[in-house]
């Protein structure tokens, strides 16, 4: 078994004990048997979090339901497991917790931010594209005028680079690149957010 | 004669305005006794930062305030050091302007945030960090480290940095690097170039990706690697002789797309862009 035969079926280490070949290999290959003991920690670390400070599952849902709009993630369709990997993009469900994540972050760092400048509270839920629209108006808001020009062309070129990915994922769903192109532009746009934040708190 | 004359007006009303900014300008210098591993952050809106090694167990920061209408406020708490340019009412982008000097203990983990910059770094042996808007970023000779460098569309430029773990993102800034190895080097830039000149080490992990941007390496033969290079829409060339994969995570087309090995294909380098073109060439 290879390393990356052994990667198709990485999500069920977190809740599975390897058995079979899948042992033989976590036991043989010191790189993936370090993976997964990663990953595990990460796993119960998220855990003792989502215990501390979990939002409605409500919100969640959402959440997800935004990210199967824009392509990130996709509705399971079918169950896997060990005896049947899952497909080869199962490797960016990593991915999406992240992203989820960062969306919330973003969400609670905006309505802080902007808490008093606006009436109406930051919608954590809300419909795809609107989030963005809005996120990026509120962070341009915040900034100078001085620099709000070029922040502002920043965002468009961003938001080109995820256009463009999103229609080469709607082109190719199961072109994994596409994906990652996806995944790399939302990265780009989270930078500049952050960039952003940092300026307007000066 | 009317001519020389206005030259002559020009050079003294130049002079006597360099004057008075000479005469505004204020030097500070700060020095701090710090243990091994200590840290800086530097936060200079306006002006470049320079970052040197200091030989000893100090740090030293020089600098040098355009105007009153900035201050520097400074701090330092067991070996963590902050330094900041802190803009008072009525400042502007010429008056703010702070220029800095830092040295540092080689194993200093510095953090720079700058708008405009230029930040130049070199020969140190301790994490980096550079957050810039239009910032040039320059980073020389920096070994066993994280290098995390991210600017809006300031031009980046690495160079001779070994085992780093490089995190470069600009949304449209060029990024150059000359023999860059390491782990973990992972190049993003949404418009601007991505150049790499070098061999790409030995066992790293090196991801370069652009959306509209085009993206050269430049190899020496005796490079080993396994690359993988994929333009979407974009020409992809490669004159280097690898060795043809077998087995694919995509199917390559000719002109988008290659894969191949060359040596013990030590290291893994992937090369992605949605619409700029792609060179693979021998040096």
């Amino acid at each position: 078994m290879t390393c990356s035969e052994f990667h198709e079926i990485l999500p069920d280490m977190l809740e599975h004990e390897a058995a079979g070949r899948h042992a033989a290999h976590l036991q043989s290959c010191s790189s993936c048997s370090s993976l997964v003991a990663d990953l595990k920690a990460i796993s119960e670390g998220a855990r003792l979090l989502a215990e501390a400070d979990e939002p409605s599952p409500r919100i969640w849902a959402n959440i997800q339901r935004t990210l199967e709009a824009e392509g990130i993630i996709r509705a399971p369709q079918q169950e896997g497991g060990i005896l049947f990997p899952r497909r080869r993009w199962s490797i960016f469900i990593w991915a999406a917790p992240v992203l989820a994540v960062f969306v919330l972050v973003a969400g609670f760092f905006l309505r802080a931010h902007n808490a008093g400048n606006i009436s109406q509270p930051v919608s954590l839920v809300a419909q795809p594209g609107n989030i963005a629209d809005n996120d990026e108006q509120q962070v341009l808001a915040a900034l100078a005028p001085a620099i709000r020009a070029n922040y502002e062309d920043n965002l468009k070129s961003v938001d080109a680079f995820i256009q463009d990915a999103k229609d080469s994922l709607a082109q190719n769903p199961d072109d994994d690149e596409a994906r990652h192109f996806l995944m790399q532009a939302y990265e780009q746009k989270a930078m500049v957010y952050q960039l952003a934040m940092d300026r307007s708190a000066q | 004669m009317v001519t020389r004359q206005r030259v002559g007006q020009i050079i003294v009303v130049a002079a006597t305005c360099m004057a008075a900014l000479a005469a505004d300008q204020i030097r500070k210098e700060f020095k701090y006794n710090v243990g091994p591993k200590a840290s800086i952050s530097i936060n200079n809106e306006y002006g470049p930062v320079t970052v040197r090694p200091s030989g000893t167990n100090q740090i030293i920061v020089t600098a040098v305030l355009l105007s009153n209408k900035v201050e520097i406020d400074q701090e330092q708490i067991g070996d963590r050091v902050e330094v900041q340019s802190h803009l008072l009412a009525g400042a502007s982008k010429d008056t703010a302007r702070v220029e800095y000097q830092v040295q540092v203990p080689t194993d200093t983990s510095v953090t720079i945030h700058s708008s405009d910059g230029p930040v130049y770094a070199e020969q140190l042996r301790a994490d980096l960090a550079v957050v810039g808007d239009s910032a040039k970023v320059d980073v020389n000779g920096v070994a066993d480290a994280h290098v995390h460098v991210n600017t809006l569309d300031g031009p980046i430029t690495l160079t001779n940095i070994t085992n780093g773990h490089v995190e470069i993102s600009s949304v449209r800034g060029d990024v150059n690097m000359n023999s860059v190895t390491g782990p973990h080097v992972i190049v993003m830039s949404t418009s601007g170039k991505i150049h790499y000149d070098g061999d790409f080490g030995v066992g790293g992990d090196y991801q370069l990706t652009s959306h509209t941007g085009d993206i050269d390496a430049l190899v020496p033969a005796d490079a080993s690697v396994e690359v993988t290079a994929r333009s979407l829409r974009g020409d992809v060339e490669n004159d280097f002789p690898l060795e043809p994969k077998k087995h694919t995570a995509f199917l390559a087309h000719s002109g988008r797309s290659f894969i191949g090995t060359a040596g013990r294909a030590a290291s893994s380098v992937v090369i992605r862009s949605i619409s700029g073109k792609i060179r693979f060439k021998k040096r």
